[in-house]
């Protein structure tokens, strides 16, 4: 029987292109500390230690949780590396939430991070697809996501407009984010006159790549009653995570059938039937704008072939009556590692009331989501400051 | 069924590695002056060569830098014979674990100037330096015997 | 960096060579690009959806496949980019484009280089077809085929 189990505490380095002044251990270290003193907590009192971080070849060294494992305090303690693609931040947060849920361990750490300017990003992004059918047409990201995104505007007539209206949204988003690595001011026009860098997707509806690290505490119930009664703290309600796969029959990336199946599951551990009133705030993993509406349609925040119009409403800025991103989302800061476990800290924060000026007034229950791979793995988890 | 092909493929990927305080203050060292750094945790002592920026067993930041050596004591070793791509040195070679004097951990590194068959364990090295230094770990030549 | 600056990086390279096993199934496919010229597909008894290139097990059903045909070489084009972002170590010089072909008859998506066409004429659902390489030439790899290129 699984138990509950809350996030006690965040942490989350300052995004930036390049961090010069730490190697990647040092960076972790950063985020681990952050998240311990936020947590009330030393590393004494942590009984785990998840790591996540993404392709190896981004900082062509393998097995990085070897070489952050100190800094990431690992020292002596159960570890546990976690990979999968783009969404290993959040996957990162489920492993830790397992290890808890699971009643094998009390407090458990999870950490994520990468420091993509390291390597050549595209080039190491474009080792994930297929050796045989794919790597030799490969652009990095960008052309998978600009494959998906033609084919689901192709399908619901979605505009070039529309997806503009994402990227303005979630780069004014990032103004209120210290952490976020770009903090934009645009229009519509500037970003459909960006120049384009795998057709459909123009320059300024694409996310940065980054250096950065993030980490959580989870712990247990009884340990939240026992110790921890006094403050707010983030209850994971729902969560879960989906593959699809890459070749097989009748695929089409106009329909995320992954994240329909993994949202279903986690609002149905959560009792959520109605998520566009029964979540106060969203964090996706919005890599490119396009992205904010097909994930917007997978999470049933609005019907199939919906997401122009739920973009056009409004409903998704900060007054409206589902804020997505406050943080500014992956298009202001996407260091790849980190960035689901960002989506995952930014939801909790939210709920604990700790998220600053992008604070969601009374927000109880959030929702954070990811995606990785050759767009085939999604994670959601879903949060409450109620049990 | 047809003959299982294979398809040969190549990834080059260049890189530029941030090396943070501790890593830069040692390669730091060795260009400019020759001299290997550590770095002293200021809770539990202990002195790691090659620095790190944290103590594994304090989770403390560690900026106290500490000259060590230079010479050392052969922990382990082992001659290489297994010819690979990218090697440091044409096999057979020696690699060794050294015991800087003042450090508490250990540097891996070539031996030179030394028969494969007469190294020994508790042998006492002492760094050759290249003429030309960048701040890379290969402005060290390799240990020899003191 | 300047001399008597710290040192800050190091710079390097990873050099990795690679040899993929094709396996069972590309094997089959790409001697039946080279030798025939040909596409060759294969149906999963389950859900019924052909795959191309053909493939001995169906990802959606996991289960054993062993139904092969030849499909056309010409089909639908159901997704496509035009790539203008440069990298170091990119294969192709941008811009060029690239898409998913739906072979008639399949369903599976079938990725290739899209040529003699003008960028902007470039349109979802267009029909196109392999462009070969001559016979004696061929390898028995995706390269059999040169590209895809519309038709009427």
């Amino acid at each position: 029987m699984k138990k509950n189990v809350a996030v006690i505490g965040t942490g989350q380095t300052i995004v930036k292109m390049r961090r010069e002044d730490v190697d990647f251990p040092g960076l972790c270290f950063e985020a681990a500390s952050a998240a311990l003193q936020d947590a009330g907590v030393t590393l004494e009192d942590i009984d785990a230690v998840v790591f996540g971080s993404a392709p190896e070849y981004f900082e062509g060294v393998n097995a990085p949780e070897k070489w952050c494992l100190e800094a990431s305090g690992g020292y002596l303690k159960p570890h546990f590396r976690v990979h999968t693609g783009g969404t290993v931040g959040a996957s990162t947060g489920i492993a830790g939430y397992y290890h808890v849920a699971s009643g094998m361990y009390d407090t458990v750490l999870a950490i994520t991070g990468d420091k993509l300017s390291e390597g050549e990003l595209q080039l190491c992004l474009s080792t994930v697809y297929d050796p045989v059918f794919g790597r030799d047409f490969a652009c990095g990201a960008p052309s998978a996501v600009a494959m998906q995104a033609r084919q689901y505007q192709a399908k619901y007539g979605i505009t070039d407009e529309q997806v503009a209206k994402a990227a303005v949204y979630n780069r004014k988003n990032a103004q209120n984010n210290p952490y976020a690595q770009l903090q934009l001011d645009l229009t519509v026009e500037q970003v459909l006159s960006s120049p384009p860098i795998s057709t459909p997707i123009k320059l300024l509806e694409a996310c940065p790549g980054s250096d950065g690290a993030a980490a959580m505490v989870f712990t247990s119930e009884d340990n939240v009653k026992k110790k921890y009664a006094d403050r707010p703290v983030a209850w994971v309600k729902g969560v879960s995570a989906m593959a699809e796969g890459t070749m097989y029959t009748y695929r089409s990336w106009a329909e995320p059938i992954a994240l329909l199946t993994a949202a279903q599951r986690a609002y149905y551990q959560c009792g959520i039937t109605n998520p566009r009133k029964q979540l106060d705030v969203v964090e996706m993993y919005n890599a490119f704008a396009v992205q904010d509406l097909i994930w917007a349609e997978g999470l049933g925040l609005c019907n199939r072939g919906d997401g122009g119009k739920l973009i056009d409403s409004g409903a998704m800025y900060m007054d409206g009556d589902i804020p997505c991103n406050p943080s500014g989302g992956v298009l202001s800061a996407n260091t790849i590692g980190a960035t689901a476990m960002v989506r995952q800290v930014e939801a909790c924060l939210q709920v604990m009331g700790k998220a600053d000026k992008r604070q969601v007034p009374g927000a109880k229950t959030a929702l954070a989501h990811g995606w990785g791979g050759a767009i085939q793995f999604q994670t959601v988890m879903v949060v409450s400051n109620r049990l | 069924m047809a003959e299982a092909k294979i398809m040969d493929g190549n990834i080059t990927v260049p890189y530029s590695w941030t090396t943070g305080p501790a890593i830069g203050a040692f390669l730091t060292g060795m260009r400019d002056d020759m001299k290997l750094v550590g770095v002293k945790c200021s809770k539990c002592g202990q002195v790691v060569c090659p620095p790190r920026d944290v103590c594994p067993k304090c989770f403390i930041k560690n900026d106290d830098y500490v000259t060590v050596g230079p010479a050392g004591t052969v922990v382990a070793f082992s001659v290489i014979h297994l010819p690979n791509d990218d090697q440091p040195a044409e096999p057979p070679y020696t690699l060794a674990l050294i015991n800087l004097d003042g450090a508490d951990t250990n540097l891996v590194y070539l031996l030179g100037d030394v028969d494969p068959d007469d190294v020994e364990h508790g042998m006492r090295v002492e760094p050759v330096w290249k003429e030309e230094r960048y701040g890379y770990l290969s402005d060290l030549k390799h240990f020899k015997p003191l | 960096m300047a001399e008597n600056e710290p040192v800050m990086e190091n710079l390097g390279r990873r050099l990795v060579p690679y040899h993929w096993s094709y396996g069972d199934s590309f094997t089959e496919f790409f001697k039946a690009t080279k030798e025939r010229g040909a596409i060759l597909a294969s149906r999963c008894p389950v859900c019924k959806g052909v795959m191309a290139p053909a493939v001995h097990m169906c990802g959606r059903c996991y289960c054993e496949v062993d139904e092969f045909f030849d499909v056309p070489d010409e089909g639908e084009l159901v997704a496509y980019t035009v790539v203008y972002l440069p990298f170091p170590g990119q294969p192709n010089e941008p811009p060029y484009c690239y898409g998913y072909i739906h072979f008639d008859g399949a369903d599976t998506m079938f990725p290739h280089m899209i040529k003699e066409v003008e960028f902007d004429d470039i349109q979802m659902g267009m029909r196109v077809k392999a462009v070969w390489e001559d016979p004696d030439k061929r390898k028995g790899d995706l390269f059999d085929i040169k590209h895809f290129k519309p038709i009427e």
